[in-house]
């Protein structure tokens, strides 16, 4: 697109000369030893990172790719350890800040926040009068919900979100897996920026199923501790159709009756940590996927999610799932939002959002946290 | 695959063995090479090779078809034939979603249902930049520029893997000649290759991915949610991750490629040091720059029919250059931007002539105030392009003027080292690298392996976990 003002033909005769100079051959090698460099760098390079490669490969998913690749990293990590070239990998890390003890995940990195003496998220009350009432299937504003009776007002005082003051904003945060990466953005362009604070905190590759990767539940800990939210988002379990590695290695597999029961276990702990310490949850179900050899795996984690937020007082569940699917059914990527207009929504992966479709999870969830907990209608910038 | 990971390191170490090997036999040699880049290709999904060589077919059987035929006018004929064929797949793949959604929405606020299906289709990588060189192949031929080669050789040339996915935009006549002749095995420049591959890793693993991730994403997704600071100096930091992220991919193909004894046309050369828009057009996407002015611009009557026209011309091109990107309103502007600014610089540029004065700045203050102005009106630009609809691009830009003096927690000193770094290079001599790669060069390939292995491991270290695909993959 270089549009010259000089003639056309003479700019491509320059173009051409200029393209037909072939730089200057010195200080050229062969084939063999360009050979011989590339392997040192290789195997050198392998070498340095054995035990960093290692960690990663023992966190993927099982299967053959990571039974090769352990098979390959544990003799050669064996070797930098008894070599000690190893220590300059982790000498490097820690002069970056960094733990090279922790999970290959890494760790929930929050901004430096001050938060206001004294005040959090009230407590809740005990026992919540009605399970479907944390259940929330359509936006409220759309289509009405076909699969639960629609919600009644919350009726104790202390399931509300508080009101927030001068000083003292909304703290919400976003967490969970890439599907929460772009809810998180939609959420926080929702909410107004001087009465409340969103952190968008999802990661990519995480789930509940291998907290030897990324422990979510040590991060919900950490993010109540420091952050002490009123409201979390949580979206997760997009991964989670791999076996569980417990503490000890050993692998529960998917499928199995253990798996459920383990999973559900996870769940619940997850949801706990936030709720325990007064945080209101709306936790966002997995979407209708493109892939149907995904949908009974997903449709199952589903079921413990709603059934985990229904047990909890302070959680509520968004079932994406059938928010994203057309009336017949199915999946589409191109869907109506609440105006009626047809949007495309899905990703052309099949799994993710559009920023469109991101944007119509994010105006769902939070007016389903404006239903069940009364969350203030003056801190988003939508009608709740 | 991508070129930073572990798949492609193992694959290329395997790919240079048996190239060098097989360098001698050349139709084996070719066998080989078709057979790799389409495993290359198939690493993503292996039903787009079906694609790939059906790109190559028509490219084939059009050249000969238009070789065969003597008369200008019918040659001519037979070359739209020939590149309609291979714009439509494309054409399918990149437009059809659009087109569709927008015809059954028109159809809607009328009450009469959608005629057409609603597919989301998933764009093939590097659909774009195959389809590109196949184009210009069968209008060189078209043009008795080149004959046409043997289908074998046009194969090779469309699915080499180093080019394969998001370009350089290389022409017959640049590589077809190398496909056919064997490669000098004793003459790699090993210096300039590792300089290129590992710069690019450094700009795409460290810079890219480190700016786009603690700054780009958070203020392009909520821009409502960050102070006009955090917003502007965001703008500047997608300057710097769309060129480290670009540019990136084309150098590790350019150093790739030279392993394997190939040249590549140079795709970038510090476009953030051009003084005018169109001296940036000379220095950033440069294969596609020639190309559409080659194949489009040239074709439309270039500028030796008149102002009127030159800038019809321009603007043309320019807003099919950006169409060229994605089916969208933000392309559009950003092509628009783009067009009617490189008109304005005609129009200036002829005035500063009329009165005696150079066209270009001379003085070292004029051009320090033309490279800034260049450099922000490419910002603006870039605004569009990043932005997901123009909605988004005008609350950020609505942003730079609300929010000032507020704190900016995203702008940390290790961001705007990145940015004010990745600038400076841009505007700094070569000399002192052009120092390092011949010193290099003089060591043997032991000691070479080493400080690579060095270099890579610092990279890996520095950059996060996990690769994000290269931005140009999508177009």
């Amino acid at each position: 697109m270089a549009i010259d003002t000089r003639t056309d033909e003479l700019e491509i005769a320059a173009l051409a000369a200029e393209e037909r100079v072939t730089p200057p051959r010195r200080n050229t090698s062969s084939a063999g030893s360009a050979f011989v460099a590339i392997l040192v760098c290789l195997g050198l390079w392998a070498l340095l990172l054995a035990p960093s490669l290692l960690r990663d490969a023992e966190t993927g998913p099982v299967g053959t790719r990571r039974a090769v690749a352990l098979a390959v990293l544990r003799p050669l990590a064996a070797v930098a350890e008894r070599l000690s070239v190893d220590l300059a990998a982790v000498a490097v890390e820690r002069a970056l800040g960094r733990n090279p003890d922790e999970r290959p995940g890494g760790r929930l990195e929050l901004p430096s926040i001050e938060l206001p003496r004294a005040t959090g998220p009230e407590p809740a009350e005990p026992s919540p009068p009605s399970g479907d009432r944390r259940s929330e299937d359509r936006p409220p504003e759309g289509t009405p919900a076909t699969e639960s009776p629609a919600p009644e007002e919350p009726e104790s005082p202390d399931v509300s979100i508080r009101v927030p003051e001068p000083g003292n904003e909304l703290r919400v945060a976003v967490v969970g897996d890439s599907l929460s990466q772009g809810l998180g953005p939609a959420v926080t362009e929702l909410f107004d920026p001087e009465l409340a604070r969103v952190l968008s905190l999802g990661r990519q590759s995480t789930g509940l199923a291998r907290l030897d990767y990324f422990n979510w539940r040590a991060a919900m800990r950490q993010l109540v501790e420091r952050f002490r939210p009123d409201l979390v988002f949580v979206m997760i379990g997009s991964n989670d159709d791999q076996a569980q590695i417990g503490p000890d290695g050993s692998a529960v597999e998917v499928g199995s009756t253990a798996w459920v029961q383990a999973y559900r276990s996870r769940a619940a702990q997850f949801l706990r940590e936030a709720t325990s310490a007064g945080t209101r949850v709306v936790w966002v179900g997995i979407p209708v996927v493109e892939e149907r050899a995904r949908w009974s795996f997903y449709r199952r984690v589903n079921g413990i999610y709603r059934e985990t937020a229904e047990a909890d007082p302070l959680a509520a569940y968004v079932d994406a799932w059938t928010l994203f699917q057309p009336k017949g059914g199915g999946y589409s990527a191109f869907l109506r939002n609440e105006r009626g207009v047809l949007q495309q929504m899905r990703a052309p992966d099949g799994v993710h959002f559009t920023p469109t479709g991101y944007g119509y999870l994010a105006r769902t969830a939070i007016r389903v946290a404006g239903k069940v907990f009364a969350l203030p209608p003056q801190t988003v910038t939508i009608r709740i | 695959m991508l070129f930073p990971t572990i798949d492609f390191a193992i694959f290329f170490a395997v790919v240079f063995a048996l190239h060098w090997l097989l360098n001698p036999h050349r139709r084996a040699w070719k066998w080989f090479m078709l057979t790799a880049s389409y495993v290359f290709y198939a690493w993503w999904d292996w039903r787009l090779v079906w694609l790939l060589a059906l790109v190559s077919l028509i490219a084939h059987a059009g050249a000969v078809w238009i070789e065969r035929e003597a008369d200008d006018r019918r040659r001519h004929r037979r070359t739209a034939v020939a590149v309609a064929a291979l714009l439509l797949p494309l054409a399918w793949f990149k437009y059809y979603g659009f087109f569709a959604l927008s015809l059954a929405n028109a159809l809607d606020a009328i009450g009469v249902s959608a005629p057409l299906p609603l597919l989301q289709l998933v764009l093939p990588v590097g659909i774009s930049f195959y389809t590109f060189m196949a184009i210009s192949y069968v209008v060189d031929v078209s043009r008795l520029e080149i004959t046409p080669a043997p289908w074998l050789d046009v194969a090779v040339y469309l699915a080499f893997f180093p080019h394969l996915v998001a370009g350089p935009i290389v022409r017959g006549e640049e590589l077809l000649p190398q496909v056919r002749r064997e490669r000098d095995g004793g003459a790699i420049d090993v210096s300039r290759a590792a300089w290129l591959i590992f710069g690019g890793l450094f700009k795409k693993v460290v810079v890219s991915t480190f700016l786009a991730a603690e700054l780009v994403d958070p203020v392009f997704g909520a821009p409502g949610a960050h102070v006009a600071l955090e917003v502007l100096v965001a703008i500047y930091g997608y300057a710097i991750v769309i060129y480290t992220d670009f540019s990136a991919y084309s150098d590790i193909a350019i150093g790739v490629a030279s392993l394997l004894g190939f040249e590549f046309p140079a795709n970038f050369d510090r476009p953030y040091s051009a003084t005018s828009l169109r001296d940036f057009w000379r220095r950033w996407h440069m294969t596609l720059s020639r190309f559409l002015r080659d194949y489009l611009y040239i074709p439309l009557g270039g500028s030796r029919r008149g102002d009127a026209r030159t800038a019809t011309n321009v603007m043309v091109t320019m807003l099919l250059g950006g169409l060229w990107h994605g089916a969208g309103w933000t392309f559009v502007a950003w092509g628009g931007l783009h067009g009617l600014g490189q008109v304005a610089e005609r129009h200036r540029t002829r005035r500063r002539v009329a009165r005696g004065r150079s066209p270009e700045p001379t003085t070292p203050s004029e051009v320090w105030i033309a490279r800034l102005a260049t450099f922000h009106l490419v910002c603006l630009g870039w605004v569009f392009f990043r932005a997901d609809s123009l909605g988004t691009a005008f609350e950020v830009l609505g942003r730079l003027v609300t929010g000032w003096g507020e704190p900016a927690p995203l702008v940390t000193p290790l961001v705007l080292l990145a940015i004010v770094g990745m600038l400076a290079v841009q505007n700094l001599p070569r000399t002192p690298t052009e120092r390092l790669r011949v010193g290099f060069a003089r060591v043997g390939p032991v000691l070479q392996g080493v400080a690579l292995a060095l270099v890579l491991f610092a990279i890996t270290t520095l950059g996060p976990q996990g690769v994000t695909p290269f931005i140009y993959f999508q177009f």
